[in-house]
């Protein structure tokens, strides 16, 4: 278990930010993503032992990521009905304005409104920085179907913003706890 | 708002998230403490409460599953069994045909052997075989539930059993079935349909008082075997069709879309052009019949492979349409 435990130590030290911050993007929250990638962490661990090859550990800790998060997405709606924001995060500090403080919201709540696999591919591809390739690899799937995804889900993104967001830039009231 | 201007918020906003995303990052040793200072020396207990969490959330999920999910699974297994029986029943019935003492044979194992019997045979075993398959089917699709919930004495083996839930087992199964009901069924219509239609036409131009009573007697003088023979090699090439058209659905998910030439065939142009061609090839087969009346003149061979494709497409088109309707509106139903 030791060994395991440091082999693992060694495979996650160079993907955790990344991986993190992709858990993050696809939550609604970064808290949400936080747990997240604490219960894709914890089901890593326990199936390290069927990892062949370290080479492919980043491909496959964030094929387990996505695996978590859809098993998320399938809960009951109950369980989805209400998105806690960031009380702490949700307030612009030196660090954040105002605008990119709306921005992230604007992007997470369309974000949300996507598929679990256009938001998984979008996310990985425009903020991650990975290659369609790489996320073709990742979902097994052909680089036509991760193509026609991340077409699809940016249309969809469009057409989200237009609606919602068109007319005063801003996202409705409703729609951000506790905001400004 | 302009595309542009839309797309430049997209591109911007994408960029905060990221950046919102990596903030408040704390050091790697920080988040992960248990690794780094061997807290975990028994998790067992913390397994056992995420796979109870897990395995309740499952057992909410399944007693609100849509009924549509189960009876998709049994209904497309129902059509698999009908399109086999069908197909079954063609090669037995060709079989009968294609030779005179078969034919005899038949007749004397089956009294009163005639075309009203037939029809009702190869329609009991098609509604039969459906009936069964869904109540087989049905009965799977319970068994897999159950197993989709259960637990065991390994927490972490059945986190990983759980994991999926029993939604996407119920969609997996859904998918598994969807080739085979789409090629068996259609191979079945194209199967069928053209054989005893071939049998009609041969007791009509028959003359003869078996003949008038429809009775396989009427063909044991007549070579209808050969024109039997060539409609099968026909019809198993329209199959062959079938089995393209059920791998193209089943592939249909990792290529992002069907071809082309599927989509068309999802029209609902193909529902009249059937229509057309069918009465072309039924004109054709009349003046074939009048002229084996008249004159005693057998078909040439491939008046009877144009004759036979003809009528395999007549059918082909439509069915295809159908089925690949059914299946869009079933997928609507599911989200899948």
């Amino acid at each position: 278990m030791e060994l395991t435990r440091a082999r693992f130590r060694r495979l996650i030290e160079p993907v955790h930010d990344g991986a993190l911050a992709f858990a993050r993007s696809l939550c609604r929250s970064s808290a949400d993503g936080d747990d997240l990638f604490q219960e894709a962490l914890v089901r890593a661990l326990a199936k390290l032992d069927g990892l062949r090859d370290d080479g492919a550990f980043r491909p496959w800790f964030y094929r387990v990521v996505v695996s978590v998060h859809r098993n998320r997405c399938r809960r009951p709606w109950w369980r989805r009905l209400v998105p806690f924001a960031d009380r702490d995060h949700d307030r612009a500090s030196g660090e954040r304005t105002e605008e990119s403080v709306a921005g992230a919201e604007r992007a997470r709540i369309a974000l949300a409104e996507l598929p679990a696999e256009q938001r998984e591919a979008l996310v990985l591809f425009e903020l991650e920085g990975w290659t369609v390739e790489e996320i073709a690899e990742l979902h097994a799937v052909s680089v036509s179907a991760i193509k026609s995804r991340l077409a699809r889900g940016r249309d969809r993104l469009r057409a989200i913003y237009v609606e919602r967001f068109a007319v005063d830039l801003t996202p409705r009231p409703s729609l951000v706890a506790g905001g400004s | 708002m302009s595309i542009d201007r839309t797309e430049r918020m997209i591109t911007g906003d994408l960029a905060a998230l990221s950046a919102d995303s990596r903030r408040g990052l704390r050091p790697f040793a920080e988040m992960m403490p248990s690794v780094s200072a061997g807290v975990y020396r028994d998790d067992r207990a913390s397994a056992e409460a995420a796979r109870n969490a897990r395995a309740d959330e499952c057992r909410r999920e399944l007693a609100l599953m849509p009924m549509a999910l189960a009876h998709t699974f049994a209904h497309r297994v129902g059509r698999a069994a009908a399109g086999g029986a069908a197909i079954a029943g063609s090669v037995v019935l060709a079989a009968v045909l294609s030779e005179a003492w078969l034919t005899r044979l038949a007749a004397e194992i089956v009294p009163g052997l005639g075309l009203p019997l037939i029809v009702a045979l190869l329609g009991g075993a098609v509604v039969l075989a459906y009936a069964l398959g869904t109540a087989i089917a049905e009965v799977v699709f319970a068994r897999r539930m159950e197993r989709a919930i259960a637990t065991s004495a390994d927490p972490h083996a059945d986190l990983e059993t759980l994991a999926a839930g029993p939604i996407a087992a119920g969609h997996e199964l859904v998918r598994k079935v969807d080739r085979w009901s789409i090629a068996l069924a259609l191979g079945g219509l194209i199967a069928v349909v053209p054989l005893v239609s071939y049998l009609a036409f041969a007791f009509a131009v028959i003359r003869s008082p078996a003949a008038e009573m429809l009775s396989v007697h009427a063909l044991e003088r007549v070579p209808v075997g050969y024109g039997v023979d060539v409609m099968m090699a026909v019809i198993a090439g329209g199959l062959a069709l079938a089995a393209l058209v059920a791998q193209a659905c089943d592939r249909e998910r990792t290529r992002a879309g069907l071809p082309a030439w599927v989509e068309r065939l999802g029209h609902w142009i193909m529902v009249p052009l059937g229509f057309v061609l069918g009465l072309v090839v039924l004109i054709a087969s009349l003046r074939m019949a009048r002229a084996f009346q008249l004159h005693g003149t057998q078909a040439a061979t491939s008046a009877l492979v144009l004759l036979t494709m003809g009528s395999v497409a007549s059918i082909f088109m439509p069915a295809a349409w159908a089925l690949l309707w059914w299946r869009r509106r079933e997928h609507a139903r599911l989200g899948l």
